[in-house]
């Protein structure tokens, strides 16, 4: 099978596993010509040299299309893009598969042989909300790529692509939205197989409080940091003796205690207000190699989760898997894959900074018996390994390629 | 006291939405409305003409928006494309008791005065075929096409998800918004602007017999199929020249943009003499048009969309011309309502399109009539209406809040 890869944004972590776990497992006789350029090209060129599956890397750049926000007589670019992919990318192969589809403008008779994965919808999901969190100029770029996404998405749910999911509650959420389908969504969950390889690795320099609570995610808006802020201040004031300091990973978390962005700016000014300190109340770390981050992950109480929505949300069931107690937001996606793996979860509403808090105190007050609880649940969680995910996505590209077949007969 | 009344526009007005505003400005009473314009940049000299020419006080505000614009990169080149949307921000909203929005497109209001917007949609084309007109582009005119339409599409979910009132020229259009975007728009059909009335100008070179088309030459205005069937006629020896007239048209003969060049290829290609089986004429003066109208053998609209063309066959019809037109659902309603029974023929369907070229000048004229159309009193009484109910409904959002 000669399977072609289209991929211009080349997403750090999570998306570097699925890729991974998809390529590392498929057959060798599989072969995979990834189309990219720019910085996602050398992302991939990384990539390629950690896959054991050989990777042939095509540099093809594209047309680009991107917003401008102008105000007088300044303009200025902003940052997304949306990637009018040539149909010559199809020539030569049998099935081409966009592994992040979201941003990626297919051409319409490319469809037939398309296999395109989406994540989640966030953008176009929480689009306004988002937008209205940004400045000026991340707001024209939020507005696009809430526009265009969506617009692409219409496309390609209208289509004869195959569509890829990682959640029931995507699929449901594409179904809703952009129905009626001819065909649903295939749902693949990810696996959280590699969390068991991870080696720890030395954290001793981070200068760790002795307990803490973590949450590891980007400072996006739609992680909802500052529900969570307001929730860690109201236990800092009204349980001070149940009060754990908040640890954060993830990129652009540093922005947070630099205030170097608009983003980071806001969050710094409400932990001022909020009268938390950084780097005693709130510790920030930013990203941490994967031996790290699960020593930090390790170590805490608990992983709090306030975010609003996720496509898939690893980080719950990383913790599920280590027996850390986890407290979420009670949002459909987590419910599904947490209650899937039977995770005992402390579940709060993500607007509301009270149960966050209650959530908080539970995860100080009560750690020794949510250790317990997720410890015995550890032991029994089973997972998808990322062998199956490989096979059924080798699955849905031969289906693609018969399907394919099909419709070149018919419109011959 | 009397409700204040803010027009919002930051884009060009095409002429019948610019006439639109004025005839219904100059008719709200003064006591019940006081009305300013909010624009900004080169349309600010536009409003205070406007603003000179109406017999009641209005103020401009220059209150610049937040502009977004599309751009194309390809190895580090940037270039802009296509029309800017104004994000108006919510400042812009305080003031008034109702914001009036005559032409919505390229607009983005800002969620805080969604209750106060009265809001003409003057039609969906650019949304509805995206798709086609980003086949029909160049690489740049296709990154237009659909990033226009993705804002578009954006700016009219948020509008029609509100309390705001749309305002819809034609039933045609009024469906499609329901279908859609699930919102009940009002109907308010203007008047089209009459040729009756116009003095006529001389037009050279016309050839003594002919059938014209009057449209622009963008990709809806489906002249392709237009030149399939006269190339079909001409192989049988029935060809009757066929002038064509509107916006661009003369880049058929000069091939300049890549429309233009796509068009006098298909003319070559087909083996069409320019100046003997096609005349070009570029845009014309109403007047212009009248004598083009008026000595013509009859009229034929192959639009794919409802747009300026359709406008133009309207006054063909008021001058007696003989008109043969797609057939599609806003045609339909558009003569149908006006009495008129033109020939139809489906746009993508050449040999139909020839069979229309061939009967036209046979076909009965009929005598020159004015189209039952609404008066401007009537439109701006609808306006009137809707800018109170409006103005009630936000008071009441306000007091909500």
């Amino acid at each position: 099978m000669k399977l072609g890869v289209v991929d211009y944004q080349f997403a750090r972590g999570g998306a570097e596993r699925f890729l991974l776990g998809v390529f590392d497992n498929l057959p060798p006789d599989v072969e995979v010509t990834l189309f990219s350029s720019g910085n996602a090209l050398a992302g991939y060129h990384e990539l390629a040299t950690q896959s054991r599956h050989d990777i042939a890397l095509v540099d093809k750049p594209l047309l680009m299309h991107q917003s401008a926000a102008v105000a007088g007589d300044e303009a200025m670019l902003s940052g997304p893009q949306i990637y009018d992919v040539p149909a010559d990318i199809w020539d030569g192969q049998d099935v081409v598969w966009f592994p992040w589809v979201n941003r990626h403008l297919i051409p319409r008779p490319c469809f037939p042989r398309t296999v395109a994965t989406i994540h989640d919808l966030i953008v176009v999901e929480l689009g306004e909300f988002m937008a209205e969190k940004r400045e000026a100029v991340g707001r024209v770029g939020h507005f696009f790529s809430m526009a265009m996404e969506d617009m692409l998405t219409r496309r390609l749910m209208g289509s004869l692509a195959k569509v890829m999911v990682d959640a029931e509650r995507t699929r449901d959420h594409l179904a809703r939205t952009y129905g009626p389908l001819s065909r649903a969504p295939e749902v693949v969950p990810l696996s959280t197989e590699h969390m068991r390889e991870i080696q720890p690795a030395p954290i001793g320099d981070l200068g760790l409080p002795e307990r803490f609570v973590l949450y590891p995610a980007n400072y996006s808006s739609h992680k909802n940091h500052e529900s969570l802020f307001i929730a860690l201040a109201k236990v800092k004031e009204s349980r001070p003796d149940a009060f754990l300091p908040l640890v954060l990973t993830g990129g652009s978390t540093p922005n947070i205690a630099s205030g170097v962005d608009y983003r980071g700016g806001y969050l710094k000014a409400l932990l001022d207000h909020l009268k938390l300190e950084i780097g005693r109340d709130v510790i920030i770390l930013g990203v941490l190699d994967d031996g790290r981050f699960r020593s930090v992950l390790s170590r805490a109480e608990g992983l709090v989760f306030p975010t609003l929505l996720e496509g898939f949300g690893f980080p719950p069931l990383e913790a599920g898997l280590l027996g850390i107690p986890v407290a979420c937001s009670d949002i459909e996606v987590l419910r599904e894959s947490l209650e899937r793996h039977n995770v005992p979860t402390l579940w709060f509403q993500p607007g509301a900074p009270d149960q966050i808090a209650a959530a908080l105190v539970r995860l100080s007050t009560d750690a020794p018996a949510l250790r317990a609880a997720a410890a015995e649940a550890a032991a029994g969680f089973q997972d998808l390994t990322w062998a199956e995910v490989s096979a059924r996505y080798l699955q849905a590209f031969r289906d693609q390629i018969m399907m394919a077949s099909l419709y070149d007969g018919r419109s011959a | 006291m009397a409700t204040l009344l803010h027009v919002v526009d930051y884009t060009p007005p095409d002429p019948q939405t610019a006439r639109l505003v004025e005839e219904v400005l100059a008719r709200l009473p003064a006591d019940e409305f006081a009305v300013g314009i909010v624009s900004s940049g080169a349309e600010l000299d536009r409003a205070r003409a406007l603003a000179g020419r109406l017999d009641r006080p209005v103020e401009v505000h220059d209150v610049p928006a937040l502009v977004h614009r599309f751009a194309v990169a390809l190895d580090g080149d940037a270039r802009f494309t296509g029309s800017p949307t104004h994000e108006v921000l919510a400042d812009t909203f305080i003031a008034p008791g109702v914001v009036w929005f005559p032409q919505l497109q390229f607009h983005l209001p800002a969620h805080r005065g969604l209750a106060k917007i009265v809001a003409g949609i003057p039609d969906t084309s650019l949304i509805e075929m995206a798709e086609f007109l980003a086949e029909k582009g160049d690489s740049v005119e296709s990154a237009t096409a659909t990033g226009l339409a993705a804002m578009a599409d954006m700016a009219l979910r948020r509008v029609a998800a509100s309390p705001a009132r749309l305002v819809a020229p034609s039933r045609r259009v009024a469906d499609h918004l329901a279908k859609t975007y699930g919102c009940a728009p009002a109907l308010v059909t203007v008047p089209t602007p009459s040729l009756l009335d116009v003095p006529a100008e001389a037009v050279p070179a016309l050839p003594a017999h002919y059938i014209v088309y009057a449209g622009g030459i963008g990709p809806l205005g489906n002249h392709e199929s237009l030149l399939m069937a006269q190339a079909r006629l001409k192989s049988v020896g029935k060809a009757f020249p066929l002038v064509l007239a509107g916006e661009g048209t003369e880049q058929v003969a000069s091939g300049v943009s890549h429309r233009g060049a796509y068009l006098k290829g298909l003319v070559e290609h087909l083996g069409l003499g320019l100046g003997l089986d096609i005349h070009v004429l570029g845009d014309l003066t109403p007047g212009e048009l009248k004598t083009v109208f008026s000595q013509s053998s009859g009229a034929i609209l192959p639009a794919v969309a409802e747009d300026a063309a359709l406008l133009a066959a309207g006054q063909a019809a008021e001058l007696g011309v003989r008109l043969a037109v797609s057939d599609m659902p806003g045609p339909r309603d558009y003569f149908s309502r006006r009495g008129l029974s033109p020939l139809w023929f489906r746009p993508g369907a050449a040999d139909e399109i020839a069979a229309a070229l061939g009967a036209l000048p046979a076909a009965s004229p009929h005598p020159p009539v004015r189209l039952p159309d609404p008066g401007w009193d009537e439109v701006a009484q609808s306006y009137l209406t809707l800018f109170r109910e409006q103005a009630i409904l936000a008071a009441s959002q306000s007091g909500v809040r």
